[in-house]
């Protein structure tokens, strides 16, 4: 049932995603989909197979949840979330947009381990997962901005950050 | 000490000289399209790569290990480096050699057969451990790969080309 839930949510995320007019450059959409997709998958893969500190469930529904959130849907919330950040002014209403995606992300951490679709290791507190979501939201930024920088000079960017 | 016992194994001394062979080649050779563009065909090259190893490399699949073991090593690090450029050779010559229509499938094809030569020198020298995987499994995922590829490479070219196109037409009614 919970695998369902999830998955029907996931569904609801992507057409939002899909449907919804953003103002970051296709460019930029792909480039921080592949940087979060990779990042994401690299620290997971280092948390459970080296620390082993979070252990990914064996059952086949759940890993397809697990590998369809990694791979999908974290991409989709940290797209979302920084093009809502890109895309107003102020310092505020840009802090308030950065916690949004982080707090999506640590919902979603929050029900995988609920539900035992990632179990936590001994000694591992799953509150230190709350600093996961900001800190990929961050590292997706300041490599967006990066990256913007190429596409300028590529010219293919015209607008100001 | 014990990172330099890791450092002179098989696997890694094989990696480091495959990166040193194509990092020279994209060094060496003028880039056939915008930095943005290999940026993106780099990553998505990575990007599939790892997604592939760290979902059926790993419980319950299980079919392969990268390297000798299923942790993530210094020889992990290096394959890093690797796929990348393995996918900045692939766009380069489907660039250089301007591939369309029917030479597209023979193409992939012809990449594919050599991506299967690489592979079993690959597995010669530990940078692959087949658990459960068959050679003949990597043809058909080489295939899809490389079909992704180039449905990428042809997406980003064709949405370049037609930004380059607006500006122009601005350029000229202003």
């Amino acid at each position: 049932m919970a695998v369902s839930a999830l998955y029907a949510a996931f569904i609801l995320i992507l057409i939002g995603f899909f449907t919804v007019k953003k103002r970051l450059h296709l460019f930029e959409i792909i480039f921080t989909w592949l940087v979060v997709a990779l990042v994401h998958d690299a620290y997971f893969m280092y948390i459970s197979l080296n620390l082993k500190l979070a252990i990914p469930s064996l059952i086949l529904p759940n890993v397809f949840i697990r590998v369809f959130y990694q791979q999908i849907i974290t991409p989709v919330i940290v797209v979302w979330g920084l093009d809502g950040i890109l895309r107003v002014r102020g310092f505020l209403l840009k802090l308030v947009l950065f916690v949004v995606p982080c707090a999506a992300l640590f919902g979603f951490k929050y029900v995988f381990y609920y539900y035992q679709i990632v179990e936590s290791a001994h000694g591992w507190h799953f509150l230190y997962a709350s600093i996961e979501g900001a800190i990929l939201v961050l590292f997706t930024l300041i490599c967006l901005y990066l990256y913007r920088i190429v596409l300028r000079k590529d010219g293919l960017l015209h607008e100001t950050p | 000490m014990k990172l330099l016992e890791e450092l002179v194994s098989r696997n890694d001394l094989f990696l480091i000289a495959c990166l040193i062979v194509t990092y020279i080649f994209a060094w060496k050779k003028p880039r056939p399209f915008p930095l943005s563009i290999i940026i993106l065909m780099m990553l998505f090259s990575l990007d599939l790569a790892k997604g592939l190893d760290n979902t059926i490399g790993l419980e319950p699949f299980s079919f392969y290990n990268t390297n000798v073991s299923p942790k993530f090593d210094v020889a992990d690090a290096l394959t890093w480096l690797l796929y990348p450029m393995v996918g900045y050779m692939f766009t380069y010559y489907f660039s250089r050699f301007r591939i369309h229509g029917t030479m597209i499938m023979i193409y992939i094809l012809v990449c594919s057969c050599l991506a299967i030569v690489f592979e079993v020198i690959c597995v010669y020298f530990d940078v692959f451990t087949y658990l459960k995987w068959k050679l003949y499994y990597s043809f058909c995922v080489y295939l899809t790969v490389q079909t992704m590829y180039v449905l990428m490479f042809t997406n980003l070219k064709r949405h370049l080309v037609k930004v380059k196109l607006d500006e122009k037409r601005r350029r000229m009614q202003v």
